[in-house]
């Protein structure tokens, strides 16, 4: 059992506060003083992956964990592939790209299937996030199913293997579904139940302290098939609020739960 | 511009989603040939109030129906109409859809927008990024164009009698992949936080699952439906339905009270057309006070304490 999780580490966008937003470059923000950090959507699929993995062990059957990433810094994701390494991954792939894909899952698409099929390596499973914060695009999982001929379910919440099959939750419009799968497929992570990747021990960051990944340029890959071209970005613009905070200026929490009481008792 | 909007399954009867996409085509002002594509098994109940046409493809589309089996049809819609823009709706099975047809038609894919304007002959298409924190405009040069409503659209009015062409189409039910997998259920489930009139919604800042059963009880003690932000969900506190935010509910309570969250853009999206948001948080610099209309400083956890004990006073 072969299995790729494509992931990102993103800049926690959280840490950028109102005014920064408000005084941000309109083509290309500055994020970088925010903390890097695992896109949420990936880290359940990194962890979901291992889940999957131990399953399969437990089996008596083997498997190959490697982990994806599409990155214009490569070094500054080493920390990240240690721990990946450290938590039972066999590979990291880092392929490094200078262009501006922030809002272009096509070419992202493109770029892994071609790599997957240059390397002439093949996935069981591929698990990927749903989206990522910086461009919301939300197409990538997709349109790399398209690429590889493979189904893809999307906003995956939970993955079992159990006798020679897949089980697979999926949040639909109506609720849930759960579908039986036993071929390739690619498998995009919603709001998960694993949604926090494991910490390794101090023994297990030891034991993979020297092994690196292994950096591939974009550059060298030779994508065949016209894609269309990325939609053109005009401008970013920061997102205005609407309201305007009137602050109460309570000295306890007694007198704000009084007014507070009062003002449902008038809305009753 | 020819423009297909698309409606499949339980969207057909929701008029909310015909009404962002007819909102959508009003914005690019000016003469489009307007198509609505319908996949299931009934028209809908409300027209656009333009000359259209409607090619409707009558077949089964139940939540047990994988998105690649709807995609042949679509295909078949795309090659018999070829227009140089199609609308989806915006929830996932249109978000799932999207990009599959975007790749067998090559089109340019933009998912969850916000608003479209037509300019210099270009469609311009407006949506959010960065976490919702900032908002992109994108020009799309090359047709066809296939984007998806965002959950959060204005929704302009509809007519109970409209000025249709109808057309058959042709249900394609299989697809090549779909035979390797087996649907075993599929459960529908209920949203009350969706319909509430007051919500009370924890984020991260009440530290605890045992604080957020504090506020789990004062939302019950004052009727209200209580939900929460996504560190919240994440840290496994409160199951995924109660989730608030661009991803998980998008709400529109008489009045929301936001107790101990920072204010994330992606959270407030999901509160955004509240009628009145109060917001209580200890630090009086967090980003919440920026898009709240009334701000409480103070400790979340002290204010339910108290809120509570309040209660048990004013029943006493």
């Amino acid at each position: 059992m072969d299995i790729l999780v494509c992931f990102k580490v993103v800049n926690d966008l959280d840490d950028v506060s109102y005014s920064e937003w408000q005084a941000m470059d309109p083509f290309s923000p500055d994020v970088a003083l925010a903390k890097k950090r695992w896109n949420p959507y990936d880290e359940a699929a990194l962890e979901t992956a291992l889940s999957v993995a131990e399953q399969y062990r437990q089996a008596g059957l083997p498997v190959n964990l490697t982990a994806l990433s599409i990155c214009d810094c490569p070094d500054q994701l080493r920390t990240f592939a240690k721990q990946l390494f450290a938590i039972g991954y066999h590979s990291v792939v880092l392929l490094d790209c200078q262009d501006d894909i922030r809002f272009y899952p096509f070419k992202i698409a493109q770029w892994i299937a071609c790599y997957l099929k240059q390397n002439h390596v093949a996935y069981d499973l591929i698990f990927t996030g749903a989206q990522a914060g910086v461009g919301e695009n939300a197409q990538m999982p997709l349109l790399l199913a398209e690429f590889l001929q493979i189904p893809c379910f999307q906003w995956v919440t939970d993955v079992a293997w159990a006798n020679g099959a897949y089980q697979v939750d999926c949040q639909i419009d109506a609720g849930r579904r759960r579908v039986k799968l036993d071929g390739k497929v690619v498998l995009a992570m919603g709001d998960a139940t694993h949604t926090y990747l494991r910490v390794p021990t101090l023994r297990e960051k030891l034991l993979a302290s020297k092994l690196l990944p292994t950096v591939f340029a974009t550059a060298m890959l030779n994508p065949d098939g016209q894609i269309p071209p990325p939609a053109q970005l005009l401008h970013l613009s920061p997102a205005l609020s609407q309201r305007d905070c009137r602050f109460l200026p309570f000295e306890t929490a007694d007198l704000a739960a009084q007014y507070l009481h009062q003002l449902l008792a008038s809305k009753d | 511009m020819k423009i297909a909007c698309v409606l499949i399954g339980a969207q057909i009867l929701d008029q909310r989603y015909q009404g962002q996409q007819f909102y959508a085509v009003q914005q690019l002002q000016q003469d489009n040939q307007l198509e609505l594509w319908v996949l299931g098994e009934q028209l809908p109940l409300v027209s656009f109030p333009l000359q259209h046409t409607i090619r409707w493809a009558a077949g089964t589309a139940g939540a047990d129906l994988l998105p690649e089996q709807l995609l042949s049809t679509l295909l078949g819609l795309y090659r018999k109409s070829k227009p140089d823009c199609i609308l989806f709706a915006g929830d996932i099975l249109a978000n799932t859809l999207a990009p599959l047809l975007g790749y067998h038609t090559n089109a340019q894919i933009l998912l969850s927008v916000d608003l479209l304007k037509y300019e210099r002959c270009h469609l311009i298409v407006q949506k959010g990024v960065y976490s919702q924190n900032l908002s992109a405009a994108f020009e799309l040069r090359h047709p066809p164009f296939i984007l998806t409503i965002a959950k959060s659209a204005p929704v302009a009015p509809l007519a109970t009698t409209g000025h249709f062409c109808l057309l058959q189409a042709p249900w394609v039910q299989q697809d090549a992949k779909a035979p390797k997998q087996v649907c075993l259920f599929a459960e529908k489930s209920v949203n009350k936080l969706k319909a509430a009139k007051r919500v009370v919604i924890g984020g991260r800042g009440l530290g605890s699952r045992q604080n957020l059963a504090l506020l789990i009880q004062f939302a019950e003690s004052i009727g209200a439906e209580w939900g929460v932000t996504r560190p919240v969900f994440m840290d496994g506190w409160a199951p995924r339905q109660r989730l608030v935010g661009v991803s998980g509910n998008l709400l529109q309570p008489e009045l929301a009270i936001v107790i101990a969250a920072s204010g994330a853009a992606a959270f407030m999206k999901g509160i955004d057309a509240s009628k009145t948001i109060i917001a209580v948080n200890s630090d009086p610099d967090a980003p919440i006070f920026h898009c709240c209309d009334q701000g409480i400083v103070c400790d979340g956890v002290e204010l339910l304490s108290a809120l509570l004990q309040g209660k048990i006073h004013h029943m006493g």
